[in-house]
């Protein structure tokens, strides 16, 4: 290395300290220079832009200690392959990087810094490259998906039915999440996880709630149509999948479309035996957010070991359904000391079960939720999961 | 001129420069000096003497080059320094105040578009949220007259109650909310047209909300299973599911 790691972390912080500034001269150089790359990009780049800032501030401080940094950009060079970044798109990244670098540091940068920092750039950008082409060799850098069912339930839910065109099969564990790009809102991915074990045919169930205001969320309820076709991701997290070693009941909370891992974890206790008694808690603010309740119930009649109980907090009037939200109804039907919770939902409603059920006493590590953290982009999630861990899942 | 070591002499043309690590320069004695091990008896090879005379052309070569490129270097070198004590600037200025320019002018029609995107996906929010939470107000409203108009009827009935017409009192009920609705709704047209979109947005809710409450009242299409009895349960306070159920 031609320049103290010290020295390069330092000149980052001063660039950064520059704020939204960085970023937006970044991409404009970027840009400027080469038009032909805007097209990778979303219409709007203000996400963009702290992505970026917080991707580059992990590279740097992990300069120095590649055994923090390396799996990191392996990470973000193979999920950039959904994004169509290939080899030749990185040298003119590092040309824009590094006139940013020049512009906000003035005098102070020097040859020794670019130098430096054209080395450090390097060593990511081949890392990058490596693990993007050595993926490729396991995975497409993403699945074909066409919509072949879209089901409008009630305000704001829509039921999704992708076929997957899988020459190589699109395996996942139930409770992953998959990055999802519907050719109305192109370069914008969302998450959303399977409700149902991944088959042999490719289907894959999607339970989506129009956010307000959402881009991504509006369009796939509203406006995306039978026979469009979808990009899928390979699938991502660990958060909310079984613990093979674990055989104890469990306790399933859901709140709106929160619903769709768990019923796909449903799936899979079902496909490995039905030995676990389940209590699946489906909660709602009002009728409309008990979507998918008749497919629950006939769940429920076809598998002994199935509890479902619907629950309501907005709603005075619904017949038949428990009132309150998922957790307090959960704790008040009994005591859950010795099961597997699951909690998946809005951030609101994880948040507060998780303080709900750490109130009854329920140790933390026996409750399992994704991270509060809503960001469309999750190079940290990125599979390590392994062909053999998807094989133990069984398909149908 | 030691040739073999000229890149002492290499002005600092800047990043272009990095070279690989390790990299030796190709030198003409290297080539002069390369040998082959001979291939193993009666196998087939290159003769050596074509191959020692192609290496002595090759050293030629790179001879030639090496002086010709150090010789450059130098001329450049000597130029540049020739400027700068002249006080001429031999970056393209011009053309560097140009890019800085458009980039400047490019990052500023981003964090506009950024900026509208943003205030649209705030409207749209404000939009939705407003047609959602009117609509479970007016559901609310429209429960409640339904279930007013069905008591009122069978305070009314007496002994010629029938569940079928109780239900028939609700239905109107409903029907007539739904009216004084789009009603509401429409009004809102004769407003600006940046209202069409609240409005129909409104209207779209509040059908949705309609369409699930009438479906509770008819009864779906095909009957969902009973749902299992809930010991904590209050008493039931719904609409309850009228089909069957005549009381003559």
């Amino acid at each position: 290395m031609t320049v103290e790691p010290d020295r390069l972390q330092a000149s980052w912080a001063r660039v950064v300290a520059h704020g939204d500034a960085v970023p937006a001269y970044f991409y404009a150089a970027l840009f400027t220079r080469n038009p032909q790359l805007r097209q990778l990009f979303p219409a709007s780049m203000a996400g963009q832009r702290d992505r970026l800032v917080t991707a580059l501030g992990r590279i740097v401080a992990g300069v120095g200690q590649p055994d923090v940094m390396l799996p990191f950009a392996r990470g973000l060079g193979r999920d950039h392959r959904r994004f169509d970044v290939r080899p030749e798109h990185y040298p003119p990244v590092g040309e824009a990087l590094l006139a940013t670098l020049s512009q906000f540091l003035g005098p102070d940068w020097d040859a020794d810094l670019a130098a430096g920092w054209t080395e450090a750039y390097g060593l990511v950008a081949q890392v990058m490259c490596d693990a993007a082409a050595e993926a490729t060799r396991n995975e497409p850098p993403y699945w074909k998906a066409l919509v072949v069912e879209h089901e409008r339930r009630g305000l704001d839910v829509a039921v999704v039915r992708l076929q997957v065109d899988q020459p190589v099969p699109y395996w996942y564990l139930p409770g992953q999440s998959c990055a999802i790009e519907v050719p109305t809102r192109l370069r914008l991915w969302r998450y959303y996880s399977p409700a149902n074990i991944p088959r042999r045919d490719g289907l894959v169930e999607l339970h989506v709630k129009a956010v307000p205001g959402g881009e991504v969320s509006t369009a796939i309820v509203q406006s995306l149509r039978v026979g469009d076709e979808t990009r899928v991701g390979a699938p991502i997290g660990h958060s909310l999948t079984l613990d093979p070693d674990s055989g104890r009941d469990l306790l399933l909370l859901a709140g709106g479309t929160g619903l769709a891992p768990l019923k796909a974890l449903t799936e899979q206790l079902a496909a490995e035996g039905g030995r676990r008694r389940v209590t699946l808690v489906v909660g709602g603010r009002t009728s409309g957010d008990l979507y998918d309740l008749p497919a629950l119930e006939s769940m429920a009649q076809q598998m002994p070991w199935l509890t479902v109980v619907p629950t309501l907090s907005h709603d005075a009037h619904a017949a038949g359904v428990h009132r309150g939200t998922a957790v307090d109804v959960a704790l008040r039907m009994g005591r859950w000391d010795t099961h597997d919770i699951y909690v998946c939902g809005p951030a609101e409603m994880v948040a507060t079960s998780r303080e709900r059920l750490a109130e009854a006493g329920i140790a933390p590590q026996q409750i399992r939720s994704e991270d509060g953290t809503n960001d469309p982009y999750r190079p940290d999630s990125v599979a390590t999961v392994t062909v053999a861990d998807r094989a133990e899942v069984y398909a149908r | 001129m030691n040739t073999a070591n000229h890149t002492r002499d290499e002005p600092k043309l800047g990043l272009e420069q990095a070279l690989p690590r390790g990299w030796q320069p190709l030198s003409p004695e290297h080539v002069r000096g390369q040998r082959f091990r001979e291939t193993a008896l009666g196998r087939r090879g290159y003769r050596p003497d074509e191959v020692e005379a192609f290496l002595a052309r090759m050293a030629e070569e790179v001879q030639r080059w090496t002086t010709i490129h150090a010789r450059d270097l130098a001329e450049i070198n000597r130029l540049r320094d020739f400027f700068r004590n002249q006080n001429i600037d031999t970056e393209p200025a011009r053309q560097r105040a140009f890019s800085s320019e458009a980039i400047n002018i490019l990052a500023t029609a981003q964090q506009q578009a950024d900026q509208l995107i943003a205030d649209a996906k705030t409207h749209a929010r404000s939009m939705q949220t407003d047609a959602r939470s009117q609509a479970e107000r007016v559901v609310v409203e429209a429960r409640r007259e339904a279930e007013a108009a069905a008591h009122a009827y069978r305070v009314r009935a007496g002994q010629q109650y029938s569940a079928d017409r109780e239900q028939v009192e609700r239905l109107a009920a409903i029907a007539r909310n739904i009216l004084a609705a789009v009603a509401g709704a429409t009004s809102q047209l004769d407003g600006a047209t940046s209202q069409l979109d609240g409005a129909s947005a409104q209207i779209r809710a509040v059908g949705d909300a309609f369409s699930a409450e009438l479906t509770k009242l008819v009864g779906p299409p095909i009957a969902a299973p009973e749902r299992a009895a809930i010991p904590d349960h209050p008493t039931a306070t719904g609409i309850q599911p009228a089909r069957g159920q005549t009381h003559r």
